[in-house]
């Protein structure tokens, strides 16, 4: 399980995004789980906006 | 629903309760190939209970012998042919070219359509749209090789049937534009679609697609998804501050890098945004497709160019396609050397 903690993630663009897809593949390619956690509001809105929260 | 008949084959509107029909076909069809319509679930919950899908069957002595599927696109009026197949035991006899017919009736018919596009995948599938069926598509590019089937990338070809639905099309024409007036493109777009065009004014926005407006989503708007096997995205707008069509186009080649495994990468940009598709050009794009009345605003149509990049060794295949696939790349590509030269 890989954790990212976005506890001071306040706001994220679309490279952020990117970068998080990005790393949500490279889980997924070594069997691993991508774990978010403190995820703020305005952050969560952008992924289930985006469908990345659902993956 | 009025039904029709080809070589005995009964065309109808697609129920609920034709899911594991409709399933069973694309099993028989992909056999071991992966695809989504395999799975009844999948046919019944998406497709048949979502209403911007239409969707038609073929049946002949009660079992479904074919089927057609539209998507439309409510943000520009669209219908997209979406998935088509017909019993390999039934090819060749027409039926095929039949439902293609009538589903593309029902989508003119319908409040919402100003214009029709498909993507054909075989010369067979471009020849039915473009020369069987009334009015036909006019082929219009490619599509720069999105879809994996198989395991393999292969180009589809873009085709487009404007302005033959209950409202009338108001094309507005870039003016003075270069793109637009060159010769490749009015001789090979303009003229056989036949879609009259005013000249006018066209809105700052840059990119044209389906996106959802949030204060925090920028600057680029896109649609991805991690695990489809495309590896592809598609950039739905830019609502950034900038206004230097150059530098935007940088901030979207840097954002690029950051989805490291993308592989295709597709967006429509309005076609009197040259110095836009000048810059992304020079970073890998290229033009694709033109897509006249493609972006709707306040009532209006506005063209746009299908610019793509993919980033893969691997050429993809063709189904008989190739000729025309070239044909496109270097019409458009013309253009740009035409344009470097002045």
């Amino acid at each position: 399980m890989i954790v990212l903690d976005l506890r001071d993630c306040m706001h994220m663009d679309s490279a952020g995004l990117g970068a998080l897809a990005t790393a949500l593949v490279k889980a997924h390619k070594v069997g691993r789980q991508l774990v978010l956690l403190h995820v703020s509001g305005r952050v969560r809105e952008l992924l289930r906006i985006t469908s990345l929260v659902s993956v | 629903m009025t039904t029709f008949s080809s070589d005995g084959h009964r065309i109808r509107r697609a129920r609920v309760d034709d899911a594991p029909d409709i399933a069973a076909l694309f099993q028989l069809v992909y056999e071991a190939s992966s695809h989504p319509c395999k799975v009844s679930e999948f046919v019944s919950d998406t497709l048949l209970a979502d209403d911007r899908n239409l969707w038609l069957v073929s049946e002949r002595g009660g079992e479904l012998t074919g089927c057609m599927g539209m998507l439309l696109h409510p943000w520009n009026r669209s219908w997209e042919f979406v998935r088509g197949l017909t019993r390999p035991d039934c090819r060749g006899g027409g039926l095929a070219t039949a439902l293609a017919q009538h589903t593309t009736a029902v989508a003119w018919e319908s409040d919402s359509c100003d214009l029709v596009i498909a993507f054909p995948r075989s010369r067979t599938m471009s020849r039915i749209i473009t020369d069987a069926i009334t009015p036909g598509f006019t082929v219009v590019g490619h599509d720069g090789g999105i879809n994996i089937a198989a395991g393999q990338r292969e180009y589809h070809l873009v085709a487009l049937c404007v302005g033959h639905g209950r409202q009338s099309v108001d094309r507005v024409v870039p003016d003075n534009n270069q793109v637009a007036a060159q010769d490749f493109v009015q001789r090979e777009v303009i003229e056989p679609l036949r879609v009259p065009g005013r000249a006018g004014q066209y809105p700052p926005v840059l990119i044209a697609g389906d996106h959802v407006r949030h204060p925090d989503y920028g600057p680029f708007t896109f649609e991805y998804h991690p695990f489809c096997p495309s590896d592809s995205i598609e950039i739905t707008a830019y609502t950034g501050p900038k206004s230097d069509p150059c530098a935007i186009a940088n901030d979207l080649v840097l954002t690029l890098e950051s989805f490291e495994f993308v592989r295709h990468v597709r967006l429509a940009a309005l076609a009197d945004k040259t110095a836009f598709i000048e810059a992304l050009c020079a970073d890998g794009f290229q033009r694709s497709a033109y897509l006249p009345a493609w972006y709707l605003e306040n009532g209006a149509r506005y063209d746009c160019v299908l610019l793509t990049r993919r980033t893969t060794a691997e050429e993809p295949a063709d189904h008989g396609t190739r000729n025309l696939v070239d044909h496109f790349s270097r019409g458009y590509h013309g253009r740009r050397l035409e344009t470097h030269r002045s």
